[in-house]
């Protein structure tokens, strides 16, 4: 009896010791290969979005130089915070990810909640990534958070206003506007401008009475599609949601203005579904060449140019959101503290940023961050356009960074979403807005 | 007096066995069930907001705080729409096939039952997004057959009245095959004997209905219902793919918005209220049903 204890003991000692070492992480075994971290496997979370696909093409390279294997968990957008909060309030060095991608509107919770590892004695120390590479706006988005440096821009989603040029271009199209307004068409530079563009340019094709082609498609779903769309049309229009200090900046007329243009915009110049519409389905009206213009974002050219997803391949140019403030937006590279491999979580953020790795992305059509980037001559002979991008990169204003940021969201995309089904009316759903952002104002 | 266990009817050497039998079992609803539940119990009565920092204050006014709460009477309301809409149409139509489906003398009859449980074999994600690419007012083919017929082509999911109703529709399709499988099946174990007894009587088809039918297979119809409205009162997936609570709040149910508390906001104490609450709710319905199957068998 004592001996099978002796050995029930045993065996749950050695089952304990494995377990352990799954939960913290594998020990790097460097002996056989030279590889410093063969047989280290690197889970990582990340948005199923092109740029994740390039790294995903590019892993091999990595894995190549370092004996780590690479496991990138995609998901959907909407999946990712619900399923990242509980792997970071694990204890430290006991989480499901060795690496995360931070949304901007993240950064503050991630970072008030204590969650992130601060990488600034990692980045003195590193001879590939450096801080001052990046643009500025990113770094303060996506990179640095109350003097601490948390995160590495990963990738850009400035919003930007994406349209047919072909159809801009038209002489049809051309005379029939002269004729119509008195003047000579031109790009959109204020959102009444847009609105009375898109509204020109909506129209029944076929002539069977119906129409079939809307001059703006747009996402009218809650939460996030359609308070990132509207954030465009406030910021534009001159609005902001708080200051740098946290207050509500927010007031009762540009706000009720914002609402009421991107209100009449879904009203008259986008398909009938849009209020239901997400990120995909306006996507769609866009690649089947329904629709002239969309505000989205900026990386969104290379993916409609792709005949495999497109039948627009060509036509499509990108402009900045008329009004020329549009929504930043970005990804950071982070290790969480839970991660059990923080090192080899690392290595891979000083290859994945590394100079050569960040232009081949950049060359598959993946949105930049660093400036050597964006003007690289190879870089630039490619897509001519992300000289406009680094500038709408750079006039952007990004998401309130709010501890309760996603929350906010969920606020703004009801009250918006209320006011397109006129339950409603924009005056109160801004009064509402103003009441909640206060309420969940960082103290 | 002796006090009896579930144990004491057998002998006394096998109690001590099955006791240690039963232990990890214990252990394991302990551990995965009732600890969970408690602690959420405990937080449900602590300001908490996982963002901010740890466990707060003791609260017990969360749960006045939560029922004060206008989005969340909102969505009470839509969700007792749609629990008792899904539960009496997904009721009629299951017992109105399974009876059609219990005639021996059907021909194909397991390709039609196959046929019709495909929808249950699909998680409720899946139908979500099947749908919602069906219902595309552009894209989808719902839409573009009703306009080659020459119907209006309703904006399913973006008009606020008609919402609802997309997703009762979509529910009755996903969820109609449990309960044709569970009334199917007590339909095929009711004794012949007492239909043949009935047919000697000289009984009509509506008076077999009625009197055997329809008393027998009671309990059955109310386990049916009473698993349908649990499932139903806890509806979320379809209303997370297809609607996101949308157009404005008109399609929003308790159970989504509990999880937005929760996941979004991060507020783990009011989420834990409400959660407390529909609980309640659920285990009151669940009583009140069983009450009216008890009195329903005695009538019998």
């Amino acid at each position: 009896m004592k001996k099978k204890l002796v050995v029930l003991l045993a065996a749950l000692a050695i089952m304990s010791m494995l377990l352990s070492a799954c939960a913290k992480g594998e020990t790097p075994d460097t002996t056989a290969s030279g590889k410093p971290f063969e047989g280290v496997t690197i889970n990582v979370m990340m948005e199923g979005v092109p740029d994740t696909e390039y790294v995903q093409a590019q892993l091999s390279q990595f894995e190549e130089l370092t004996g780590a294997k690479v496991n990138i968990e995609v998901l959907n957008y909407a999946l990712m915070h619900e399923k990242l909060v509980p792997q970071l309030t694990a204890a430290e060095g006991s989480g499901s990810y060795d690496l995360i991608v931070v949304d901007n509107y993240w950064v503050a919770e991630f970072n008030r909640a204590g969650w992130l590892l601060a990488l600034d004695d990692r980045i003195a120390s590193s001879e590939t990534v450096q801080v001052d590479q990046y643009l500025p706006s990113m770094m303060e988005m996506v990179g640095t958070y109350q003097g601490k440096t948390y995160m590495l821009p990963f990738y850009n989603y400035a919003m930007a206003l994406v349209y047919r040029n072909d159809l801009f271009t038209d002489p049809t199209i051309q005379q029939e506007y002269k004729e119509q307004f008195g003047k000579d068409i031109a790009l959109p530079t204020s959102i009444p401008e847009y609105l009375e563009l898109a509204k020109f340019m909506t129209r029944d094709t076929d002539g069977n009475g119906t129409v079939d082609f809307y001059g703006a498609s747009m996402q009218g779903l809650r939460p996030d599609p359609t308070a990132m769309e509207f954030l465009n049309y406030l910021y534009s229009m001159g609005g902001t949601m708080y200051d740098l200090e946290g207050n509500v900046t927010l007031t009762q007329e540009v706000g009720v203005a914002a609402l009421d243009a991107y209100v009449e915009a879904m009203k008259t110049s986008a398909p009938p579904g849009s209020p239901s519409y997400g990120f995909d389905e306006a996507f769609a009206i866009v690649a089947q060449g329904d629709a002239f213009s969309y505000v989205t974002y900026n990386w969104m050219v290379p993916v409609l140019d792709d005949p495999e997803k497109s039948e627009v391949v060509g036509k499509m140019k990108v402009t900045a959101v008329p009004g020329g403030i549009g929504l930043l937006g970005g990804w950071g590279w982070a290790i969480p503290k839970s991660s059990p491999n923080p090192d080899a979580a690392w290595a891979f953020i000083e290859w994945v940023e590394s100079f050569n790795v960040a232009k081949e992305r950049a060359l598959l059509g993946g949105a930049p961050t660093r400036a050597d980037v964006f003007q690289d001559a190879d870089v630039l002979a490619k897509y001519p356009h992300y000289s406009d991008v680094e500038k709408i990169v750079a006039d952007s204003i990004m998401f309130p960074m709010q501890s309760r940021a996603p929350q906010i969201v969920e606020v703004l995309g009801r009250v918006i979403s209320e006011t397109i089904a006129g339950s409603i009316t924009s005056e109160e759903a801004i009064q509402q807005l103003i009441t909640e952002a206060e309420n969940l104002a960082d103290k | 007096m002796a006090k009896s266990s579930f144990f004491s009817n057998l002998p006394k050497h096998d109690q001590q066995t099955a006791r240690n039998l039963v232990v990890p079992a214990m252990l394991g609803i302990w551990v995965v069930v009732l600890f969970p539940l408690l602690y959420a119990l405990y937080v449900s009565v602590h300001d908490w907001i996982l963002s901010q920092g740890g466990i707060g204050s003791f609260n017990f006014s969360n749960y006045f705080t939560v029922l004060k709460d206008p989005l969340l009477l909102n969505s009470a309301k839509n969700t007792v729409v749609l629990t008792i809409s899904v539960v009496v149409l997904e009721i009629l139509i299951g017992f109105g096939l399974a009876l059609l489906l219990n005639n021996k003398g059907i021909r194909l009859r397991n390709i039609y039952l196959f046929i019709l449980l495909i929808p249950m074999l699909m998680p409720p994600i899946t139908v979500g997004l099947i749908w919602r690419l069906l219902l595309h007012p552009e894209l989808g083919i719902i839409n573009y057959v009703l306009s080659v017929i020459g119907l209006p082509q309703p904006l399913w999911l973006a008009t606020p009245n008609l919402a609802m109703l997309t997703i009762i529709i979509v529910d009755v399709w996903h969820e109609t095959a449990f309960i044709i499988l569970v009334l199917l099946a007590g339909l095929t174990s009711m004794p012949e004997e007492i239909y043949e007894a009935a047919i000697i009587d000289g009984a009509s088809s509506r008076q077999k209905f009625q009197f055997i039918t329809l008393p027998l297979m009671a309990p059955t119809i109310l386990v049916a219902t009473i698993i349908r409205m649990i499932a139903a009162l806890k509806t979320y997936d379809l209303v997370y793919i297809l609607t996101r609570g949308g157009p404005g709040i008109s399609t929003e149910t308790i159970s989504y918005y509990i999880y937005k508390v929760f996941f979004v906001a991060l507020d783990v104490g009011k989420s834990s209220a409400m959660a407390f609450l529909l609980l309640l709710v659920i285990i009151l319905m669940t009583f009140l049903l069983m009450k009216v199957m008890q009195k329903t068998e005695q009538n019998y």
